[in-house]
């Protein structure tokens, strides 16, 4: 991760695939007030996978949502440079899969703040 | 008597223990408790009462369940002891009464109560056995008369209703009020006893000249006359229990009416709570809105505390590197010297010849293997990244407002649950206590108009009970002077009718000294209330008709809602001063419903007192910026009441 050079994009994925889990996963956090948008609740998931360092999950081909890459260009641009990868739609797509697989028992027994569910902690917590 | 303290164990919403001073002197006797409502002004008027008497009433005057008043909170602690003490003072005499009880709650909602227990003990002495302890209280407040003491908001509207009533019902009330001030019930009993005992006496003596049969004539007109009393009497008696029945339904009606008012301030109250709830939803989707708008832009923020170490490490290579760097400089420089040197054959700082050539050729060579040993950097590449990463630098003071945020949030909704919680619970009791007003209205004029038939009834029976009781009196005296009565039986059967006779005059005349004391009291605190020029005092006549006298001195029956009020408080204020020598006015939010001047009026009244006065207030009736100087310098102790949490209150020395 220390090379800033940002790598040359090459062979990369144009749509970025949900899982239908994290699709529902997704909806909720929209419907309990999260988040804006289903993309916003998927790319702080994929943030989330990130920091944990999640292992990648099956992403079965039929079913879930599909958006096109350009709809994630400020965290695909971020991905380059910071992981970095000549795919970050590919990790992404892995990311946010993983992330929501991750949060998913929470968000769906409800009754949880934003917080709780991105385990993110206070910040004299974190300094 | 003057109460001294009072202490609350778990009673109401004082958790634990607590005790107040409420000693005063006669310079300040004013005891002034300050609380929102809610907070247990009542609860405290109700712990003085039930200590005193064993049992209390709701507002609207119907008896109140003791285990309302244990503490919720300590119930929830499992079996709990409950008590109230008043330390008081009376006739220089100190005493402690300690009543106490044990509560638990068996299942959510229901209590029960048990190991009841009171405790009077006399300062220093040995405490009086419990059977005799109602009867001693009642010596020093009696029960009968102890609402002209202790009495609430609520009081003051039942009996400013009965005041408004038809005439005769008014009339009644008077009456009865100025009988419970004088003791007329005991006079009562009084002159029953001496009935009996003549009526023996006379009895036994008309068994007497029976026996020697002569006037048989005097003996059958005795005994026709005492048949046709008794069978009267069993009449009147009679009459009376219906009428009592009657005036407990007239009372049960007034009750029920006077809760439909209650049914009308829980309905404003939940009005009130539905626009808070609307209101509290809005902000409450704003801030969600808000917080989501938050998360939607700041799409990193779940990974930013590994940004934020990603941030510090960079600056902390780009540190390393700089030092490399710098070193890289130095010996750079150092070597730059050192080959200046070897090539002039001069020291380029100070200009003198180098000697030794040897020895600066081994310092070159060992400064460039030193300078091969520094690593190359590229710091330029760190510097990006270093500036790729700042932006994210704000994690920390967005992820705070996010967590005062959710904070917020978490408030909202916990004050909004509770404001539904208290909606549903009024529409509870709301819709289990829907009376059909029209037809409790009508019952209430019937049962007032066979009121007025027993009333009527009653007082032709008495007038004919008074003739045959004299008829029935002088037979007795004609058989008491015959002969053959020994003289010691005549002597005290006439001791016996003259004492009947002296009670029968006392009776009329106590009750009208004390009609006539009770309207020149009540006279002379209404003028001290009334912010209107134009009265000039309060009358009550001879059968109990009380009215405002306008500035002529005429009779005023139909007076303003706010000039009733006046009234009333004044007619409970003269019932209270005329009865007894001294005991303390305990006033519960008195003066909720009257308007500014007339609150003035109250609290001028009140800085008359030499004697205790207990005062429990809201904001929207004392300001204490504003009337304490009414009171004149007369408040000797002052508390505030608090809330500490929703089931929990404290008093506080203000």
């Amino acid at each position: 991760m220390s090379d800033v050079t940002s790598p040359a994009v090459v062979d990369d994925k144009t749509n970025i695939r949900t899982s239908e889990a994290t699709a529902d996963v997704l909806e909720l956090l929209v419907k309990q007030g999260h988040f804006v948008t289903q993309l916003g609740a998927f790319q702080a998931a994929a943030m989330l996978a990130l920091r944990k360092e999640l292992p990648a999950v099956d992403i079965p081909s039929a079913g879930g949502l599909n958006y096109n890459q350009g709809s994630f260009k400020q965290v695909i641009d971020f991905l380059t440079w910071y992981v970095p990868t000549p795919t970050p739609a590919r990790l992404l797509e892995q990311l946010g899969n993983a992330g929501a697989a991750y949060i998913g028992e929470k968000v769906r027994s409800g009754g949880y703040t934003l917080t709780e569910i991105f385990e993110i902690a206070q910040p004299d917590a974190t300094a | 008597m003057q109460l001294s303290e009072i202490s609350l164990d778990n009673w109401g919403p004082f958790y634990g223990k607590h005790s107040i001073e409420l000693d005063v002197t006669a310079a300040s006797p004013v005891v002034l408790f300050r609380a929102e409502n809610g907070r247990g002004k009542t609860s405290l008027l109700r712990a003085i009462v039930w200590c005193l008497y064993g049992s209390m009433s709701d507002q609207d005057g119907t008896p109140l369940d003791l285990d309302r008043m244990v503490n919720v909170d300590a119930l929830q602690d499992g079996d709990v002891k409950f008590g109230v003490s008043l330390r008081f003072t009376h006739k220089g005499a100190e005493y402690v009464l300690h009543r106490s009880g044990s509560a638990i709650e068996d299942r959510p909602g229901k209590v029960t109560l048990s190991h009841p227990a009171v405790d009077l003990k006399p300062a220093g002495g040995q405490p009086f056995p419990a059977a005799q302890i109602p009867e001693i209280i009642d010596g020093i407040l009696s029960r009968e008369i102890s609402d002209f003491f202790f009495f609430d908001g609520e009081m003051l509207n039942s009996f400013e209703k009965r005041l408004r009533d038809d005439q005769s019902t008014s009339q009644g009330f008077v009456r009865a009020q100025v009988e419970r001030a004088l003791g007329l019930p005991f006079m009562t009993m009084l002159a029953s006893d001496l009935d009996v005992l003549q009526s023996d006496l006379t009895t036994n003596l008309e068994i007497v000249i029976r026996k020697t049969q002569k006037h048989a004539g005097l003996s059958e007109k005795y005994l026709k006359a005492k048949d046709e009393l008794q069978g009267v009497e069993s009449d009147l008696a009679e009459i009376r229990t219906q009428e009592k029945a009657v005036d407990k339904e007239i009372a049960d009606l007034d009750a029920e009416l006077a809760k439909v008012d209650q049914i009308k301030d829980l309905f404003f109250e939940r009005k009130n709570l539905e626009d808070e709830v609307a209101k509290a939803e809005t902000n409450i989707s704003d801030l969600q809105a808000w917080l989501a708008r938050e998360s939607e832009k700041n799409w990193w923020l779940a990974a930013a505390g590994t940004l934020k170490a990603a941030l510090d490490d960079a600056e902390a290579e780009r540190d390393a590197l700089t030092e490399t760097e710098r070193q890289r400089y130095g010996l750079e420089f150092q070597i730059g010297q050192v080959e200046k040197q070897l090539s002039s054959g001069v020291c380029p700082s100070c200009g003198q010849p180098t000697h030794d050539e040897h020895e600066k050729r081994a310092e070159l060579e060992k400064l460039n293997a030193e300078l091969a040993e520094v690593p190359s950097t590229s710091i330029g590449d760190v510097t990006a990244r270093l500036g790729r990463l700042r932006p994210f630098s704000a994690g920390a003071a967005t992820i705070q407002r996010i967590f005062d945020l959710e904070q917020d949030l978490r408030r909202a909704k916990v004050h909004n649950d509770r404001r539904k919680s208290r909606i549903s619970e009024i529409s509870e009791r709301i819709s289990d206590n829907t009376p059909d007003i029209g037809s409790l209205e009508r019952n209430l004029l019937d049962k007032k108009d066979t009121k007025r038939r027993i009333s009527n009834a009653l007082a032709v029976l008495d007038e004919k009970r008074a003739s045959l009781k004299s008829s029935v009196q002088d037979l007795g005296s004609q058989i008491a002077n015959q002969p053959e009565v020994d003289e010691t039986e005549r002597r005290l059967q006439k001791t016996v009718s003259e004492a009947q006779e002296l009670v029968a005059k006392s009776y009329d005349s106590f009750r009208q000294s004390m009609r006539e004391n009770i309207q020149a009291t009540a006279s002379d605190l209404f003028m001290r209330l009334t912010t209107e020029p134009d009265y000039t005092g309060i009358s009550i006549t001879d059968d109990y008709l009380i009215s405002v006298l306008d500035h002529d001195h005429h009779q005023q029956y139909m007076v303003s809602a706010g000039v009733n009020q006046i009234l009333t408080t004044a007619f409970i204020g003269a019932l209270g001063e005329c009865s007894v020598e001294e005991a303390p006015l305990v006033m519960d939010t008195p003066m909720g419903r009257l308007d500014v001047g007339h609150r003035s009026g109250v609290l001028k009244w009140v800085s008359t007192f030499t004697s205790q006065v207990i005062l429990f207030v809201q904001s929207g009736e004392y300001d204490p910026d504003r009337d304490a100087g009414l009171l004149a310098g007369k408040i000797g102790r002052e508390y505030t009441i608090n809330r500490l949490t929703e089931r929990r209150s404290e008093v506080k020395v203000a």
